[in-house]
């Protein structure tokens, strides 16, 4: 019986014209999301690897020099464009996409792509993501809206249950028509994200990923769909179920996400970059209790190295004690930043926890945010590259400054370190991570698609099959 | 006269008695007044601390004018702020603002590598954008004036009372439009009221910022009549409610998100500007500390200046600094040519997204208000070449008694370089071209209208 009225209702809708002219726009739409961010996410990549060349061969020619102020020659930390970001970029128009790594200080993300655009960009990019999250409903509600009101406003409602029909099987056969209507433009996207990776070889990363994300898509769309077929069976007439399930729209998708990210804002104001580094710089100056100054530090530090050492001027240590002092100090205000970086990304999270939170009343900012992190593109991944290019940065500050501890002696500043010496230090490479530890802090998202569904379910088996 | 009379008197009891249309309204003040409120707050935030970074660098100063006269010392510590006040009208256009940092704090270092190094930052809410007014009346207004008007003449067909209407010795199209006209009438006092909220809210002097604030009406006033005209169109393709409604929405869909998110897409595939090329500018380039470098270094930076070279063969006791000096201003030119060149670029990629922008009337209305606030790319790059300026005069500020070869003098603090914000008049230009291409849409929009109207009169469908 399913099966029968899932067919009448396919027919049917395939008989409008305008449907099929939605479709044919919905695939050419399609196509061109996914040719374009093809494109620009073949050009980023190849900016990058030469960029990344260009620097590493820089860093490797330097002259030889003091292992200390080669270091602050610098490195780079060059964040790699998702393969899954050409389904959706998320916020890599917004995140820096380059770091400068240099000792003494931890620099922020530099070069958003969206500084060097006007007004137009803040419209956001055509994506699949954008298709499937924001059009795709509009799709459905248009298709769905009508389905129960219009057997209401055409008196077929009695017909249908006088043969016996219980409205759950009716439903179900309506949703199901529904779903395959979605699935003859969801099939094609996915073939061609599958094929794009295939392409540009990144298939086999993004295979665990991008199969979650369809599931997730099409839980996603399954939940518009058994909305809007319910609103259409609550309604009394075809207008109200439309208007209802378009304020519905406009709300969840246009009104609510803005509105979350701006209070997160105003609620947990960020620091200015110069009270944040004004905070680091006296931590570093007077101790991070604001008890132990730098010049206690560093007779503390002497003395304890004379003592460990068994002899009574530093001249007599094995080590250049300048380079020790160095790594003291870099090792404390390692300790500083964390403290403060620390205090950041809380200050950060408590903003983005007002979205989180939203998403348990709202499905598209779950799938929103659930699509950025198995794409690569979501905030927490942005933290990760950060902290990651932050570990790099110390640990070859640590080797510079480790080889002027051992092979220089205290006020040579004229040892000179060479190649080999420049070359002990790897490039920077970014890990990603896990698919279970890219959904980790979204768990409340995944949860509010399951209460969807479930509250839907309920909805449906409820409903007493009566005009 | 009489006509209009009944007609507006009943429309005023229908929109009274309709919940869904007096929630819309109250719904959209609401925002509205959010919209204030966070431009507001925002741009408030933004001088205060501008203020108190300002207060804290001059007290600096004072301190190193009293103990310090090397101009050598006096290159890397004694500080200067350049400041990018938000404009009186900023609150509420936010637009590009949020991405850019505020002010700089500058010594003679090279330029690149006390700017470039990113700001703080959180890219989720700058993804999600700034919840301003001209958000409130770019994105949402044009959902009230569906709510207002897709029914306005299908209702009608609805109800069966059209062929009923048809009857009547008035022409439908007398009773369209003045239906329409009241409805444009409640929606204009909205736009009003809002607008001059906002424009007082935001602290402006009326007597600087009058002209500023006239054309924000004209311009929100302008986006609303466009859109009316477009419904208006529509509406007379005499379908259904439901059809109304649905391509209302297709075309609220069509114009705030899917044709600006392909220009934006086509942009950034087609014509890529890589910034990270100047991710090298950062780096703290070291001199060799030798005499022959040094002395390169002085003999490049002579011929630049050769009013500053020295006199007879006898070194300067500061030799070494004026060397390195000589150093950052040669690399500081060469960045400057990079910079200037990724710059064009971009301002190029941009003039070709504006003329592609100027046929949505969304993405058109939104860059308006961009350029009556002040919160323009163009306004961002006048600042950057603001600060480049200012820096100039920072580097000579120590560098002149340097390779003078003396100390710091009381004259030279007192002559200290002051920040020239760039002066930005009204862009006159691109305001007359995005106005009469919002213009024109809407002439072209309502005209079709008025002829279906006309043609299709008699009907009843």
């Amino acid at each position: 019986m399913i099966r029968t009225i899932a067919k009448k209702e396919i027919i049917t809708a395939w008989r409008n014209r305008t449907l099929r002219l939605l479709y044919i726009i919905a695939l050419v739409l399609m196509a061109v999301a996914v040719a374009g961010e093809y494109a620009s996410y073949r050009r980023q990549r190849e900016e990058r690897q030469l960029a990344e060349q260009e620097k590493r061969q820089q860093w490797l020619n330097q002259d030889p020099k003091h292992p200390h102020i080669a270091a602050h020659f610098g490195n780079f930390a060059y964040m790699s464009k998702s393969g899954l970001s050409l389904f959706d970029p998320g916020l890599d128009a917004f995140t820096g996409t380059v770091v400068y790594l240099e000792p003494h200080r931890q620099n922020d993300l530099s070069f958003k792509p969206a500084e060097e655009q006007d007004a137009s960009l803040r419209f956001g990019q055509l994506s699949l993501a954008l298709i499937f999250q924001v059009l795709f409903p509009l799709l459905i509600i248009f298709m769905g809206y009508l389905q129960f009101t219009r057997e209401k406003e055409q008196h077929t409602m009695a017909l249908v249950y006088s043969q016996g029909l219980s409205f759950q099987k009716w439903y179900a056969g309506k949703l199901l028509a529904m779903l395959i209507l979605i699935a003859v433009l969801f099939l094609p996207a996915m073939v061609l994200v599958y094929g794009a990776s295939l392409w540009s070889g990144s298939l086999i990363q993004s295979l665990l990923p991008a199969s979650l994300l369809f599931l997730l898509y099409a839980v996603y769309l399954g939940i518009w769909a058994a909305v809007t077929l319910l609103v259409s069976a609550y309604s009394h007439s075809s207008k109200g179920a439309l208007l209802l399930l378009l304020c519905g729209w406009t709300l969840l998708v246009v009104l609510m996400p803005k509105w979350a990210a701006n209070v997160g804002d105003t609620l947990h104001p960020l620091p200015s970059k110069y009270e944040f580094r004004d905070a680091i710089t006296r931590d570093i100056n007077q101790g991070i209790n604001g008890h132990d100054p730098r010049g206690a530090r560093a007779l503390a530090l002497e003395k304890d190295a004379l003592a460990r050492y068994h002899v009574d001027t530093v001249s007599r240590l094995p080590f250049n004690f300048e380079g020790y002092v160095m790594q003291a100090g870099e090792a404390y205000s390692s300790m500083v930043y964390d403290k403060h970086f620390g205090r950041l990304q809380r200050t950060l999270r408590q903003q983005n926890d007002i979205s989180l939170w939203c998403c348990l009343a709202n499905p598209y900012m779950s799938i929103q945010q659930l699509s950025m992190a198995l794409a690569g593109t979501d905030y927490y991944t942005h933290l990760d590259f950060q902290q990651q290019a932050e570990a790099y940065r110390r640990q070859f500050v640590q080797q510079m400054n480790g080889d002027m501890m051992l092979h220089s002696k205290a006020g040579d500043w004229g040892y000179a370190a060479g190649r080999h010496v420049f070359e002990q230090v790897r490039p920077f490479r970014y890990h990603t991570a896990s698919v279970t530890a890219s959904l980790k802090p979204y768990v409340l998202s995944l949860v509010s698609l399951m209460t969807w569904s479930l509250v839907v379910l309920l909805l449906v088996i409820a409903r007493k099959s009566s005009l | 006269m009489k006509l209009m009379t009944i007609l507006f008197r009943h429309e005023w009891l229908l929109l009274r008695r309709s919940p869904f249309l007096m929630t819309s309204m109250l719904l959209f003040l609401l925002l509205a007044g959010y919209g204030i409120y966070y431009g507001r707050e925002s741009t408030l935030l933004q001088r205060q601390k501008i203020s108190v970074i300002a207060d804290s660098v001059s007290r600096q100063q004072q301190r190193y004018r009293q103990t310090e006269d090397m101009p050598s010392l006096i290159r890397w510590n004694y500080s200067f702020v350049a400041a990018n006040p938000p404009a009186a009208m900023a609150g509420l256009s936010l637009g590009q603002r949020d991405l850019y940092p505020y002010y700089y704090i500058l010594n003679a270092q090279s330029l690149y590598v006390q700017t470039l190094k990113g700001d703080i930052n959180n890219p989720f809410k700058l993804a999600a954008g700034s919840f301003d007014l001209a958000f409130v009346i770019v994105y949402l207004l044009p959902l009230l004036i569906i709510a207002f008007t897709f029914d306005c003449l299908s209702a009608e067909k609805d109800r069966g009372t059209d062929s009923l209407l048809l009857t009547q010795p008035v022409k439908l199209r007398k009773i369209v439009l003045g239906r329409m006209l009241f409805r444009f009438l409640v929606i204009g006092g909205l736009v009003i009221l809002v607008s001059v909220t906002g424009v007082i809210a935001m602290g402006a002097a009326l007597g600087v910022y009058g002209r500023h604030a006239v054309l924000w009406l004209a311009i929100s006033l302008l986006y609303t009549a466009c859109w009316y005209a477009l419904i208006f169109a529509l509406i007379t393709l005499r379908r259904s409610t439901a059809f109304n409604a649905v391509a209302a929405i297709g075309a609220w869909m069509v114009v705030l998100i899917v044709i600006p998110s392909l220009i934006n897409l086509a942009v950034s595939a087609g014509r890529p500007v890589a910034a990270t090329a100047l991710a090298g500018l950062m780096r703290s380039r070291s001199m060799p500390e030798t005499d022959e470098a040094t002395k390169r270094a002085l003999d490049e930076f002579y011929r630049y200046h050769p009013e500053l070279g020295p006199l007879d063969t006898a070194r300067s006791p500061w030799f070494y600094f004026q060397g390195y000096s000589a150093f950052l201003a040669l690399n500081d030119r060469y960045d400057d040519q990079q910079v200037e060149a990724f710059y064009a670029a971009v301002r190029e990629r941009n003039s070709i997204v504006r003329r592609l922008a100027w046929i949505n009337p969304a993405v058109n209305t939104q860059s308006l208000f961009n350029l009556l606030a002040g919160t323009s790319l163009d306004d961002e790059l006048a600042f950057r070449e603001a600060v480049r300026g200012f820096h100039n005069g920072i580097f000579w500020f120590s560098n002149r008694p340097l390779f003078a070869g003396r100390k710091m003098t009381s004259l030279d603090y007192s002559h200290q370089p002051l920040f020239q914000p760039a002066a930005r008049p009204l862009a006159y230009r691109q305001l007359i071209t995005g106005v009469s291409f919002l213009l024109l849409l809407t002439m072209l929009l309502a005209g079709w209208g008025w002829r279906r109207l006309r043609e299709t009169a008699g009907r009843v469908q």
